[in-house]
C-alpha cells in the first residue's frame, strides 16, 4: 500500500497549498460584498443601512470589518495590491488623491450619469471638493467633520467667566486661558493642538491668512510668516503653561485629557462631539473656533469609495447609494456621531444632542478652509509633523523646522507634477 | 541514523527505498512551506531591489538607483546607526547579565523553579503587550517610574523624548525582554559541564573564582557562541518594540528608527516596494558578513570539549 498512500498524501498537500493561494468566492452561490472602515462607533448607522440593502438583495451577504485607524491604511493598501481587498470601504482627505490617482478606486461619475437617485448637490460642497479627482467623484460622501471649540462649562463657572461665544478671537484664547489655567490642580486653560494637526495648526495658518498648500498644489506655505505666526502663538501658549506641552500632548491625549475635566478649552473635531457629550454630559459646551485675522475651520470628512478591481460594481455602487442616500444620512443624524454629509440632514443632527448647540459646525460650513491635500500627502504630512513636534520639543528651531518642512514638501509636490 | 545509512549504502533495499520516500514525505511541508514563503519571496525581493515598484504598476528597472538614494538620505544612515548600536550595546549586556543570572540560577536552593520561571516570563509575554507596559511605565508625567523618583526627589527624565536617552531607554526594554531566553540556554550548556572538572580542581585546591574563570567559562564558549549569533542576527532585525514604543507620533521615529523600521515605512506606508526591497537586500548583507566574521573568529575564543 505504501508508494500510493504516500503519492495520494503529496497529492492532496499540494492541492492544499495551491487552493491556498486561489481566492475561494467563486464557490457558493450566494454573493458576498467585504465593506471595510475603522471607526467602530458608527456601526449602528452602518448596520442600519445594511440592513436597508438587504431588504432590496436579500440575496447578498455584506461582510463588514473595522480595523483600527493606525493600520487601517496600511491593510487596505497591501491587499488592494494583492488584487483583493474589500468592494466598499472607508477613504479621507489625505490617502484619497493617491488612491485616485491610481485607479485604485472607482470613477463614480459613469454611475452618477446612469442614476437619478444620486445628486452631488444634495451634498456639502466642501465634501464634493474632497472628494473630486480631476473633476469626478472618486468617493461619495458620508459624513463631514469640521473643527469647533468644546469647551468645560464647570471650569469656566469656577473661574467666574463667561461661555465663549462667536464674538471670540486668539487674543480671548490667551487671555480667558491664562485665567482658566490652574498650575496647582493639574488644569490647562487650552489645547493648543499638535499632535493633531487638523484640529490644530492646520486652522490657524489659514485664520492668519496663509495657507499649507497652494491651489495649484506646487508649493508649500510652511515657511510664510503665517505659518511662522501660527506656531509662534501655539508656543506661547505652551511656554506660558496655558496649553500641555507637546511632549504631554503625545504621551496623555488631549482628548482624552479633556474628557477628564483637565482641560477647559479643546479644539476637536464634530466626530468627537457624541463621545464628549456622553463623558461629560451637561458640563460640556460647544462654540465656533476662536477667529484670527480671518474667520474659519477646516473642513474634512469620509466618503465611501469602490474598490478598482470589484468584480461586482452594480452591487457594491448600490450599496454605497444606500449608505450615503437620505435613510443612510438620516442614520447618521440620528445617531449624533457626526454632521451626515447631506445638507438637508443637518436640522435632524442638530437635534440628536438638543444640549449642545451643534449648529456651530453647521455655520462652520460657510466659513470653511479646504483640507490641504496632493497627491502624496501622507508623506509630506509625515514630514510635517516630525519636524512641527521636533521644533516643540527642542530638538531645532521653530523657523528651521518650518523651512525643511517647506523644503521637502516642495521636492514631494515638483516630483507629483513629473508623475502626471 | 547516518550511521545506518553509511552502512547500508552499497545495496539499497527496496525497504530502504520505501523509507527515504516517507522521510521526504514528512520533511517535505516544511520544505514546501520555506521554499513558498521564505526562499520564493526572498528571492523576488532581491530582484525587486533593482526596480522602482510601488506595488501596483509593473516594476521598472532602475539598476542601482535604490542604493544610491539610499546611502545619500539621513535617515537611512541614521537607521543604520541606531540598528548597530542598539545591537553593539544590548547583544553584549544581555549575553554578561544572562550569564551571571544563569550561574546564580545553577546553585540548588529552595524555590528555585520560581525564579527561573520569573526570568523566563518575559519571553513568553508577546513584544506589543510589553512595549505597551513599558511605555506607560515610561511616561514623564504620570508613569510609574518617574513617580517613584519624584517620591526620591530625583531628576524625572523624559524617557522616550530625550534623543540622548531614548535609544538606551528601548535597550532596556529589549535586554529584559530578551534575558529570559538567553538565561535558559546558558543554563543548559552550564548543566552540561561534567561534574569531574569540579571535583578534579578542588583536589587541586582551585578556589570557587579561579574555577569560574577556568572551568565553567571556557566550557560554556560553544553556548555563548550561539547565544551571541542568535542574538545579534534578531538585534539586527529588531522592529516590534521600536514600533509599539513609537506608536504613532512620527517625532519619536528619528532618535530611534531602525533598517527593518525603514523597510517597513518605505514599504508598506509609502508603497516603495522597490526601495524597502533595496534596504532589505542591504540588511541582509550585512547580517550575512558579520555572521560569516563571527565564525571565522571563533577559532580565537570558542573551547570545543574534547
Amino acid at each position: 500500500m505504501g508508494k500510493r498512500v504516500c503519492t495520494i498524501f503529496l497529492m492532496i498537500t499540494l492541492v492544499g497549498i495551491l487552493t491556498g493561494c486561489g481566492n475561494d468566492t467563486e464557490g457558493g452561490s450566494k454573493k458576498t460584498l467585504e465593506v471595510a472602515l475603522w471607526d467602530e462607533n458608527i456601526s449602528g448607522a452602518v448596520d442600519a443601512s445594511i440592513e436597508e440593502f438587504n431588504k432590496e438583495h436579500p440575496d447578498v451577504e455584506v461582510n463588514v470589518t473595522y480595523t483600527p485607524y493606525a493600520n487601517y491604511f496600511t491593510k487596505l493598501r497591501t491587499s488592494i495590491g494583492g488584487g483583493s481587498g474589500p468592494d466598499v470601504f472607508w477613504m479621507n482627505g489625505p490617502n484619497f488623491s493617491e488612491y485616485a490617482s491610481y485607479g485604485l478606486i472607482k470613477d463614480l461619475e459613469p454611475f452618477i450619469e446612469e442614476d437619478s437617485d444620486f445628486s452631488k448637490d444634495a451634498y456639502f460642497d466642501s465634501m464634493i471638493d474632497l472628494y473630486s479627482h480631476e473633476d469626478h467623484l472618486y468617493a461619495a460622501p458620508y459624513f463631514s467633520d469640521i473643527v469647533g471649540l468644546f469647551y468645560n462649562k464647570r471650569l469656566f463657572d469656577e473661574a467666574g467667566l463667561e461661555y465663549p461665544d462667536e464674538t471670540w478671537t486668539w487674543e480671548d484664547i490667551e487671555e480667558k486661558g491664562d485665567i482658566l489655567a490652574d498650575q496647582e490642580e493639574g488644569v490647562y486653560g487650552y489645547t493648543a493642538y499638535v499632535v493633531s494637526n487638523q484640529a490644530g495648526y492646520y486652522n490657524l495658518i489659514p485664520q492668519a491668512g496663509g495657507y499649507m498648500i497652494d491651489e495649484d498644489k506646487t508649493h508649500s506655505g510652511f515657511n510664510s510668516p503665517e505659518a511662522q505666526e501660527a506656531l509662534t502663538f501655539t508656543q506661547d501658549l505652551i511656554d506660558k503653561g496655558i496649553s500641555p506641552s507637546v511632549q504631554t500632548q503625545i504621551e496623555n491625549h488631549p482628548r482624552d485629557m479633556f474628557m477628564s475635566g483637565m482641560i477647559a478649552m479643546h479644539p476637536e473635531i464634530s466626530v468627537n462631539a457624541e463621545m464628549f457629550y456622553s463623558e461629560l454630559g451637561d458640563e460640556l459646551g460647544v462654540a465656533p473656533l476662536p477667529a484670527g485675522k480671518e474667520e474659519g475651520s477646516i473642513a474634512h470628512g469620509i466618503g465611501w469609495a469602490m474598490n478598482g478591481d470589484t468584480e461586482q460594481e452594480e452591487l457594491a455602487w448600490d450599496l454605497i447609494k444606500h449608505l450615503t442616500g437620505e435613510k443612510g444620512n438620516q442614520f447618521i443624524a440620528e445617531s449624533g456621531f457626526s454632521i451626515p454629509a447631506q445638507e438637508s440632514m443637518s436640522d435632524l443632527w442638530v437635534d440628536s444632542m438638543p444640549e449642545l448647540d451643534l449648529q456651530v459646525f453647521i455655520d462652520a460650513q460657510e466659513v470653511s478652509f479646504p483640507y490641504p491635500v496632493s497627491q502624496n500627502t501622507i508623506q509630506w504630512q509625515d514630514i510635517e509633523q516630525a519636524e512641527i513636534q521636533g521644533a516643540f520639543l527642542g530638538y531645532k528651531s521653530m523657523k528651521e523646522a518650518l523651512d525643511n518642512v517647506a523644503r521637502e514638501m516642495d521636492i514631494i509636490l515638483e516630483s507629483e507634477q513629473i508623475n502626471e | 541514523m547516518s550511521d545506518s545509512n553509511v552502512l547500508m549504502k552499497p545495496k539499497r533495499s527496496r525497504r530502504k527505498r520505501k523509507e527515504a520516500m516517507w522521510a521526504y514525505l514528512f520533511i517535505a511541508p516544511v520544505v514546501i512551506g520555506l521554499f513558498l514563503f521564505y526562499l520564493m519571496p526572498a528571492l523576488a525581493s532581491f530582484g525587486l531591489s533593482f526596480t522602482s515598484w510601488n506595488g501596483i504598476n509593473p516594476p521598472e528597472f532602475i539598476g542601482l538607483d535604490n542604493l544610491i538614494r539610499l546611502v545619500q538620505t539621513d535617515s537611512f544612515i541614521r537607521s543604520m546607526v541606531n540598528t548597530l548600536v542598539f545591537t553593539l550595546v544590548s547583544v553584549p549586556l544581555a549575553v554578561m547579565l544572562a550569564t551571571g543570572i544563569a550561574i546564580l540560577l545553577n546553585q540548588k536552593i529552595k524555590g528555585m523553579i520560581v525564579y527561573r520561571t520569573l526570568y523566563f516570563l518575559p519571553v513568553v509575554t508577546m513584544p506589543v503587550a510589553v512595549g505597551m507596559v513599558w511605555k506607560w511605565l515610561y511616561n514623564t508625567d504620570y508613569g510609574l517610574l518617574n513617580y517613584i523618583l519624584g517620591l526620591l526627589h530625583l531628576p524625572q527624565p523624559a524617557w522616550l523624548f530625550n534623543p540622548n536617552i531614548a535609544l538606551i531607554s528601548v535597550i532596556v526594554v529589549y535586554v529584559w525582554m530578551t534575558v529570559g531566553n538567553n538565561i535558559i540556554l546558558i543554563l543548559a550548556g552550564l548543566q552540561g559541564i561534567s561534574e569531574t572538572y569540579y571535583e578534579a580542581a578542588e583536589m587541586d585546591g582551585a578556589s570557587k573564582l579561579k574555577q569560574l574563570f577556568t572551568i565553567t567559562i571556557p566550557l560554556l564558549t560553544p553556548t555563548l557562541f550561539f547565544v551571541f549569533i542568535t542574538g545579534i542576527i534578531s538585534s539586527l532585525q529588531v522592529f516590534d518594540l521600536i514600533f509599539i514604543m513609537i506608536g504613532d507620533s512620527h517625532v519619536l521615529l528619528e532618535p530611534l528608527r531602525t533598517l527593518v523600521y525603514g523597510v517597513y515605512e518605505s514599504g508598506f506606508e509609502y508603497s516603495q516596494m522597490g526601495y524597502a526591497s533595496a534596504q532589505a537586500f542591504l540588511l541582509f548583507l550585512m547580517i550575512l558578513l558579520i555572521t560569516i566574521f563571527q565564525f571565522a573568529f571563533q577559532k580565537k575564543w570558542v573551547h570545543y570539549d574534547g
